[in-house]
């Protein structure tokens, strides 16, 4: 693994108000251009963690912190939001609350966050059409960002933000609240973006299919706590386990464990039909 | 049985122009749990708010009971038609939970005890009983709702519609769903419910409209529509990977029509007793 891009240590944050604590000791290294997936059922911390690592909380979000939060050498406590900016970028589940609501066309929309940067113009140009075309909306410059398909404005928040080139990209739920079509148009954009920038990314979902698709590693979150990190592989066994803590498993590797629990499965559960299909011929089938 | 639902040649035109519905003819019986699925701009949500006289043919005709629905007031399709929107914040205005649930009954006339009954009855089904006092704002997005579920099923409706209620839901909410639609089923009631999630589609419902640009592509049992790849991929949807899995492995003998972990389960344990 190389270098270290985030470095958690026994993070904790409680809101103002509230008495349990939303994260509770969390410690975490995400390496330099890792693709790092993040389950765990509501209310479990996730949207409480991205907060954490873009900045937010603590600067902006109010409650108490503990531990330490560093991303690319900036320690969140010691940075204000304005300097993080450059440095980590965030997508939030819902496009509608991205936008900026004032800009009528797409390349406004884009320019807006650069503008801030004060990058300048030529930069700027060059900069929107990358990350148009890097997502797919290349030949959507003049459209209006609220008569865009759910899927397109997902993508178009996740230009505004590659725009700004940060190190490091979080994005929280995604793909959740589109149709199939829309989410896979999005996971397809993440995955040019990470593949051209070598973005270290951070992708909250609670779609076990996307998860062990495009993440290397897997954390999971309940209760604050990280309860579970490893690869695709060890999340596909852990049927049971999530399925006590509220998370979903892929149906591949939920037709493995239970054919386990009657004796007639042997080695890894698969974490995709194509796997699985390979697994099934050869124990069942006599392929 | 006579038809829950049923909708001859409906077209409707939005007041900007855009043509949403392309003569829909659909009958959903009494009783039967029906999910609609198709990609965002298919026209489910437009279809399923002529249904409660939500929206008004542009031509056509909607009946639910026997009765034209444009013959009647709101307030009279509101006893006939509960409607669960897609986002709490478009239904929720109540200052606690319980005063949430109980505004439906309450407009229907019935008296404080039933209320109360209704009430409670409903919060338990959705879980949020013991939140019956608080304010629905400190509630997270999953249990608002719930919450918009439950005072749609206080109204106690002959039929409901959910707007893709599982959007938002973890695991356990997702298995609450699956109970809540389980139990409506055992009651006799119609459920017609609006879902991205092919895998939830499977195991609770048992017919499935698929729509695609205004217009239906397909209507049939669960298993019939969610095994049919190139329907489904035509209409930018596509199969539970179970699904997906069963069709791969057909030539080998597996019936490409499993649409659940179960039945994929029990089908290799048959080849395996066959085999051994």
């Amino acid at each position: 693994m190389g270098t270290t891009a985030i470095a958690v240590s026994d993070l904790a944050f409680r809101y103002l108000s509230a008495k349990e604590w939303a994260l509770d000791g969390i410690s975490l290294e995400v390496a330099e251009k890792e693709l790092l997936g993040i389950s765990g059922p509501c209310g479990g911390g996730k949207s409480t963690f991205c907060l954490s690592l873009s900045g937010l909380i603590p600067n902006v979000v109010e409650g108490t912190m503990r531990g330490r939060v560093t991303v690319r050498g900036f320690d969140t406590r010691k940075s204000d939001v304005a300097d993080l900016t450059g440095v980590v970028g965030i997508v939030f589940q819902d496009p509608r609350s991205q936008l900026t609501g004032s800009a009528m066309t797409v390349e406004e929309e884009v320019a807006f966050g650069l503008q801030n940067l004060g990058i300048p113009r030529h930069l700027m140009l060059e900069r929107i059409a990358e990350a148009l075309d890097l997502v797919g909306l290349h030949g959507f410059e003049t459209r209006v960002p609220f008569e865009l398909s759910g899927g397109e404005q997902q993508r178009l928040s996740l230009a505004t933000v590659i725009a700004m080139r940060p190190q490091v990209l979080i994005l929280d739920e995604p793909t959740e609240l589109l149709d199939p079509e829309g989410a896979v148009s999005v996971m397809r954009a993440v995955r040019s973006v990470h593949e051209k920038y070598q973005m270290t990314t951070v992708l909250v979902s609670n779609q076990p299919e996307t998860l062990v698709q495009h993440a290397e590693r897997i954390a999971v979150l309940s209760r604050g706590k990280i309860v579970s990190l490893g690869t695709p592989q060890l999340f596909s066994r852990q049927v049971r386990f999530l399925e006590k803590l509220g998370v979903r498993s892929n149906q591949v590797a939920q037709v493995a464990c239970q054919l386990d629990e009657r004796g007639l499965w042997s080695g890894d559960y698969p974490i995709d039909e194509h796997q699985a299909a390979k697994m099934i011929k050869r124990q069942f089938l006599g392929d | 049985m006579p038809l829950a639902v049923s909708v001859e040649n409906l077209m409707f035109r939005y007041p900007n122009g855009r043509i949403a519905l392309r003569g829909v003819t659909l009958g959903i019986e009494t009783g039967r749990i029906v999910a609609l699925i198709g990609k965002n701009g298919a026209g489910k949500t437009t279809l399923a708010r002529h249904f409660n006289g939500l929206l008004k043919p542009t031509s056509g005709k909607v009946t639910v009971r026997g009765v034209d629905v444009s013959k009647r007031s709101a307030s009279e399709m509101a006893r006939e038609v509960g409607y669960v929107f897609q986002n709490p914040e478009d239904q929720l205005f109540g200052s606690s939970v319980f005063e949430e649930v109980a505004f439906g009954p309450t407009n229907l006339g019935m008296d404080e005890e039933q209320i109360k009954r209704q009430v409670e009855a409903s919060l338990s089904m959705v879980g949020l009983l013991s939140y019956a006092s608080e304010h629905p704002y400190n509630m997270t997005y999953g249990q608002r709702k719930m919450l918009c579920l439950a005072s749609v099923l206080a109204m106690d409706t002959s039929v409901v519609i959910m707007d893709e209620p599982n959007a938002g839901q973890d695991y356990q909410g997702l298995s609450l769903l699956g109970s809540i639609l389980d139990r409506l089923k055992r009651v006799g009631k119609t459920v017609l419910i609006i879902s991205h999630d092919v895998e939830f589609i499977a195991g609770h419902c048992e017919d499935v409209v698929l729509m695609c640009d205004g217009q239906i592509m397909a209507y049939d049992s669960a298993k019939h529509v969610l095994s049919d790849q190139s329907k489904l991929e035509l209409s930018g949807a596509r199969p539970p990977q179970i699904t997906r899995l069963a069709i791969g492995l057909s030539p080998c003998g597996i019936r490409p029509d499993i649409i659940t972990v179960e039945e994929m389960v029990e089908a290799l344990v048959q080849h395996s007793r066959k085999a051994g």
